[in-house]
């Protein structure tokens, strides 16, 4: 079943309006896509950005497939994606890791069974000097220690919604044109 | 100590400068307004004098760049600015937006100016959603102010402003790889000079588009607002390196933080002085003085000036990096943190070419096997030999980047592999 | 030779489903080879290679030593050994090609008068067009660079490394040498570039090592091994051994992406020459790479289909055993293939093919370069759809219908003396006009001629045509060449990518490569005319040969007030050799019209021809189903399934006294003959085709005939003989010579 109305169909055009071809407009009609498909890629969805923008489906994988922030499967409705990079790593980013693999009862780039959490090990966040760092939907949290970790994922589950995904913050206004 | 010039970062701490108002109440916009009234060639004449050079790594200097966009055609041009920071223990630039969004902004109206473009793309890494929405707010509040838009101040000149968020690719930070990503293509780094004209005759869809970093073009403000002079005298190093860098301190240090630091300050003075030294009871044991891709360095020399030139006297195989400085204890483990290292070039590198698709690849089964104690005594002459197959002969500076840690570590710390080799176990229990 | 496609159909699916049911086994069996292969060379073993091949690495010092003794010998003395670039021989046919392409080029821009640019290659100086790349200065003056992702039809993309030289140059202000990808840094004046300097061969070694380190070793059962890039490189180039232990990147093997196309995507070293090829060439983007880094691999989307119809070339291009033909897996080693020049019968756009037969029997079909039709590409039904020349149920012996009204096996003595007396004996009772020839548009220019010349000079009959629906003979106003260079492209009522494969890539080529406008219509309509009208002479009208004759008519006033060029095109491989051996009712061999070549043909042939026009095929139907006609005879084609309207063939065949059909299949039309004639394919024998162009192609017997089948020609020359005349032809060359002789010499001229 194809998610995508005339609105959805107007904002990808509206972002292409803004770049001298209409491809260009892939990563965040791509984006856009992650939104209107509850924060994950199917096969679909693909293709209704391929098709819309008048590409060829394969690229449009080859694209999506290539970054890592396009959800191939599925992800909960919080993903909390611990930096194991470098500045993290030495300050204890693994011990952080682990223990939140034990606590949720996953391993690193699983959802748990109620559909809440999706954990994962994510490169350089860009918060080396507040490390160890989280980034939860839009959120970063930085700092941050096993007991703070355990108070945040307590929050998450009481939170009513969360943004599961940057997509997933609405996109600003881009101003007057 | 020397004395730290707060150009960048002069306001970082005032109430509200993310702001557009706020942000004018201290002078924001001026710079723009003077450069209004200049040509483009009289900004890159101050560009010129200020010695500017790029902030994101290279260093190349930011007036040539803008002098070789073609003058005279009817294409058009257009500024990309490189807000894809993803070196590991880079986070400088995402201050800077969170912060300052405005001064990039203006930083991006200048360079518009200089190189005759109309239209401004800032290309920022995926994983920045709140850095996205504080310069996208800024841009918003400046189209509103009539800064950007149609006919802006007047000047009968129309300029767009537009944030492109990316994916998820610690690759499309090559500027190559970005003009990839900005045109909707997987992020992979494209043919250079001498096999392609230069970005700024023919870039992203073959149009003249220089690629800027976020803190060299936000630099351009206080150069245009100080003079190009002026900018220069600032600088303790080599004549080569003028201003101020940021540089985000990580680590084993007391006072982690984004600092802008004055080029040619003494790294001593920056390591134990800026960031308040290693923390207490602890002692240095190597740094990595400008993101993950310029390697490891010794406790000494330390009394070199921090600056472009200063880090390559002192050893550095990559020189000064994007300013990200990440500062080890002795309770380092080298051998796992080369492994995290080998094993991010691994999941960033794009897999076009050869080296480092399938060196990187064989060199993070190595240190797998290493790390679980199967390792031979050949294997760091092995690793060292892959090293030299990928340097120099992989397409962008990737696979290069990610050979200078493996190099360094087995460069210094040769025992501490020779430990897991012989026991399986590290030399330092943290 | 009609070769009904139905057949060809089942046979493929037949083997698809054989293939299906044995890819799991072929699998396991693949993995229990690798497996003995990785036990072979257990730890121990490759320890100590690995330590030697350090040895020998520190040996040859990374450091830039003095210039190999050949860049001193500029004029042209002896090569030392190291020197010697990799023979001749171990270049495969498709590497040649290139460096022949290369060659030539340059030598026919130098005299063209092209700005040329001096480098010297190893101390061999050479003389190549401004802006040429160095890879192809490289192969100018002789030396050999090694390859992968490089290919001269697709955008250099310097992926592979493998192409890595030392070069000198200007750069940043000062003259330095470093090493580059040759095959996307052009040629600069004064350059000097090293293929064999010690810090070449230690990349050129290094890349083979990584290229190698996740490929599978399963040469042994691999379908590219002994023409395998990757296999010939690493001989010339390669390192002896290797010192990667680790395991070897895992995908699923033999993964089918399509009825034809087989993936294995352990052995893909991501060239991405097959996505640029479906990107750049085919312009269908099917194949796109996926995923990143190590794991970056090659894929369709989602593993639907690859439906292009140039799949086969991607297989072709292909450096290693990735992509492989699923008709071709398993079934020869490229040492044991004989390979023949040939045209492919499947279309009327005449691609340069080799027909490639193991023990007789077709096993692949491969394109050949010819720059001025396929450039090198063929599609899928060309690659795919001439395996019908092997099938099994193919017409081996004569048939005759007997007194039990079924069709039975009969000597060629008896089945001819037969036809030979029916027709002396219809001629005889009902007149020459009773006897009705039906030609092939898939049979050679010389079976179409012999035919022709038997009906009309022996028989005396003008009731022939070769045409399935009524239509006219327009010559192209343009080669297929040509159409790149037009500004304006239009397109009517076709699919042109199915329809006219090779067309179309010449099209798209003009289209995406060089900016042209292409317009895709149902109908001659006001769209094409104001296209047409927009693009004046810069402009091409493409039609089918099938559009409604007002249509054409239409199409031609209008390309004739504008300027624009008309090419209508026709369906078959020879549907211009049919026409112009003069396989209708009322023209001669060459098209010659009755009045222009009448006299010249009676003297020729020695006899008087017939003066009234015949019945075209529509007519002569009719005319079965009148009953005015009592014999037909139907040379390699298939009326009953084929003809516009299908029932009133099947009504005339039926109705018709004596059927005699030529075949190589039992189709619907040879199902009701009365006698049916087995003869040979178009592999089996020599002959000319024109195809659309009328650009005139041989082909060349690639295989033995098939059970007692024979070529047309000879059947109907045999027949010749019976009829009392003794015909001296010996070889197919004999007819064209003849049929070349029959047109009247001004026409022959005006004819092409």
């Amino acid at each position: 079943m194809p998610r995508f109305t005339s609105e959805t169909k107007a904002r990808i055009d509206e972002i292409a309006g803004r770049y001298p071809d209409r491809r260009s407009a892939l990563l965040p009609a791509l984006w856009v896509a992650q939104e209107v498909y509850d924060g994950w890629l199917p096969e679909e969805a693909m293709q209704e950005v391929a098709d819309h923008l008048g590409m060829s489906r394969a690229e449009v994988e080859g694209v999506a497939s290539y970054y890592t922030m396009y959800n191939k499967e599925p992800v909960g409705r919080h993903h909390i994606e611990i930096c194991q990079n470098i500045s993290c790593m030495i300050l204890g980013s693994d011990d952080l890791i682990h223990h939140c693999e034990h606590r949720l009862g996953v391993g690193s780039g699983e959802t748990t069974d109620d559909g809440m959490f999706t954990l994962s090990r994510v490169e350089c966040l860009g918060a080396c000097s507040n490390a160890p760092a989280v980034q939860i939907g839009a959120t970063y949290h930085e700092n941050v220690t096993k007991e703070r970790l355990d108070t945040i994922i307590e929050q998450l589950k009481s939170a009513p919604s969360e943004v599961a995904h940057p997509a997933q913050a609405k996109m600003p206004e881009q101003g007057q044109f | 100590m020397h004395e730290q010039h707060q150009i960048l970062y002069k306001h970082r701490f005032v109430e509200g400068i993310k702001g557009i108002d706020v942000y004018r109440n201290h002078g924001g916009y001026e710079a723009f307004r003077k450069a209004l009234t200049m040509t483009p060639e009289a900004i890159i004449d101050e560009v010129k004098l200020s010695g500017l050079r790029g902030r994101g790594g290279a260093g190349f200097p930011t007036h040539i760049k803008w002098a070789s966009v073609p003058k005279n055609t009817d294409q058009e041009h257009y500024l990309i600015i490189n807000a894809d920071e993803g070196e590991p223990g880079t986070a400088k630039d995402r201050d800077l937006m969170n912060n300052l969004p405005h001064l990039l902004v203006e930083g991006c109206l200048i360079g518009m100016l200089a190189i005759r473009a109309r239209k401004c793309y800032i290309y920022i890494r995926g994983e920045y959603a709140e850095p996205w929405q504080n310069v996208q707010r800024a841009i918003n509040e400046a189209y509103r102010a009539g800064f950007i838009g149609k006919n802006v101040l007047g000047s009968g000149m129309d300029f767009d402003v537009y944030t492109h968020l990316g994916a998820g690719s610690y690759e499309c930070g090559e500027e190559s790889a970005l003009i990839s990503s900005l045109m909707g293509e997987r992020g992979m780094p494209r043919l250079k000079a001498p096999s392609a004209p230069l970005y700024t005759v023919s870039g992203a869809w073959q149009k003249p588009t220089p690629v800027n970093n976020v803190e060299t073009i936000a630099t351009v403000v206080p150069i245009i607002n100080m003079g190009g002079a002026e900018y220069a005298k600032i600088g303790y190093g080599s004549p080569r390196s003028r201003g101020t860098k940021l540089t985000s301190i990580s680590g084993h240090v007391k006072k982690p933080g984004v600092y802008e630091i004055t080029l040619g300050t003494p790294m001593r003075e920056v390591i134990y002085d800026i960031a308040g030294g290693i923390r207490d009871g602890h002692t240095l044991k190597t740094y990595i003085p400008g993101g993950s891709s310029t390697g490891f360095m010794m406790p000494e020399p330390l009394d070199y000036p921090m600056d472009y030139e200063g880090v390559v006297t002192a050893g550095a195989m990559l020189g000064l990096g994007s300013g990200g400085l990440i500062v080890m204890d002795e309770t380092t483990p080298i051998v796992p943190v080369t492994k995290r290292l080998v094993d991010f070039y691994h999941h960033e590198s794009c897999g076009k070419c050869t080296p480092c698709r399938e060196g990187l690849n064989w060199l993070a089964k190595i240190y797998d096997r290493i790390l679980a104690g199967g390792g031979r005594p050949q294997d760091l002459d092995l690793i060292w030999d892959i090293c030299d197959n990928v340097r120099g002969k992989s397409f962008c500076g990737l696979g290069e980047g990610a050979i200078v840690p493996v190099m360094t570590s087995i460069k210094y710390f040769r025992d501490e592999y020779m430990s897991y080799i012989k026991s399986g176990r590290d030399l330092v229990m943290v | 030779m009609s070769e009904n496609d139905k057949n060809t159909e089942i046979h493929t699916a037949q083997t698809n489903t054989e293939e299906q049911a044995n890819a799991p086994k072929e699998s396991t069996d693949q993995q229990a080879a690798q497996q003995t292969i990785a036990e072979a060379g257990a730890m121990p073993a490759s320890a100590t290679t690995a330590q030697e091949a350090e040895a020998a690495g520190r040996v040859a010092d990374p450091q830039p030593t003095a210039p190999p003794v050949s860049s001193t010998q500029a004029d042209g003395g002896a090569r030392t050994v190291e020197d010697t670039p990799r023979s001749e021989r171990d270049r495969t046919p498709a590497e040649k090609a290139d460096a022949v392409k290369v060659q030539s080029d340059a030598e026919a821009a130098k005299a063209a008068g092209v700005e040329m640019t001096k480098v010297t290659v190893d101390g061999v100086e050479v003389e190549v067009p401004k802006g040429t790349l160095v890879i192809e200065a490289c192969f100018r003056a002789g030396a050999d660079v090694p390859y992968f992702c490089y290919h001269p039809r697709l955008t250099s993309i310097g992926a592979c490394r493998m192409c890595l030289v030392s070069v000198e140059l200007e750069m940043f202000g000062a003259r330095r040498e470093s090493i580059f990808t040759c095959c996307t840094v052009p040629v600069a004046e004064g350059m000097a570039i090293k293929t064999r300097t010690p810090e070449v061969k230690k990349a050129q070694n290094g890349m083979l090592e990584f290229l190698l380190a996740n490929h599978p070793l399963d040469c042994p059962i691999c379908d590219r091994g002994g023409e395998c890039p990757l296999q010939n490189m690493t001989v010339a180039y390669g390192p002896p051994t290797s010192r990667f232990i680790e395991e070897k990147r895992h995908f699923p093997k033999a993964y089918p992406i399509s009825d034809y196309v087989v993936l294995d995507r352990e052995r893909c070293i991501q060239c991405m020459r097959c996505t640029r090829f479906c990107e750049e060439i085919s312009g269908d983007g099917q194949l796109a790479l996926l995923n990143r880094g190590s794991s970056t691999e090659i894929g369709t989307f989602f593993g639907h289909d690859f439906t292009s119809n140039f799949s086969g070339n991607t297989i072709e291009i292909c450096p290693v055993g990735a992509l492989l033909s699923r008709t071709y897996r398993f079934a020869a080693r490229p040492w044991e293939i004989s390979s023949s020049d040939s045209i492919c019968s499947k279309c009327g756009n005449g691609c340069n093919v080799a027909l490639q037969t193991r023990l007789g029997e077709l096993v692949r079909v491969n394109g050949r370069t010819n720059e001025d039709v396929n450039e090198e590409w063929t599609c899928d039904r060309g690659k795919f759809g001439n395996y019908y020349v092997n099938d099994e149920s193919r017409l081996k012996h004569p048939l005759m219908r007997r007194a039990d009204g079924a069709l039975h096996p009969a000597s060629w003595d008896e089945a001819l003396a037969a036809v030979a007396e029916r027709i002396t004996r219809t001629k005889a009772e009902f007149g020459a006009d009773a006897i009705a020839g039906i030609g092939s548009t898939r049979c050679t220019v010389e079976d179409n001629y012999l035919f022709g010349k038997m009906l009309r000079a022996l028989v005396g009959t003008n009731n022939l045509d070769h045409r399935m629906l009524p239509h006219g003979f327009e010559p192209m106003q343009t080669t297929i060449a040509e159409i790149e260079h037009f500004k304006t492209i239009v397109s009517v009522g076709m699919k042109l990518d199915w329809d006219q494969p090779i067309v179309y890539l010449r099209v798209f080529k003009a289209y995406s490569k060089k900016g042209a406008n292409w317009i895709k219509a149902d109908v001659v309509d006001n769209t094409v005319t104001e296209a047409l009208r927009a693009g004046g002479a810069d402009a091409v009208l493409l039609l089918p040969h099938h559009l409604p004759q007002d249509q054409i008519d239409r199409a031609k006033k209008l390309c004739a007030s504008t300027g624009a060029k008309l090419n209508v095109l026709l369906p078959d491989c020879n549907s211009w050799g049919a026409a112009r051996a003069g396989i209708l009712p009322d023209r001669l061999p060459g098209l010659t019209a009755f009045r222009e070549g009448r006299a010249h043909l009676d003297s020729f042939w020695k006899t008087p021809l017939p003066t009234a026009s015949g019945l075209d095929s529509d007519g002569i139907f009719d005319a079965v189903s009148a009953g005015r006609v009592q014999m037909l005879y139907i040379m390699g084609s298939d009326p009953a399934t084929r003809f516009h309207d299908t029932e009133k063939a099947r009504r005339a065949l039926e109705a018709a006294p004596f059927v005699v059909v030529q075949e190589l299949f039992l189709t619907e039309t040879a199902k009701r003959a009365d006698i049916v004639l087995p003869a040979a394919s178009f592999a089996e024998k020599d002959g000319t085709f024109f195809n659309i162009e009328g650009r005139e192609q041989k082909i060349k017997q690639a295989m033995p005939v098939k059970g007692d089948a024979r070529p047309d020609w000879r059947i109907v020359a045999d027949l010749m003989g019976r009829l009392g005349t003794p015909v001296p032809y010996f070889s197919a060359r004999d007819i064209y010579r003849e049929y070349n002789r029959s047109i009247p010499k001004a026409e022959a001229v005006a004819a092409r």
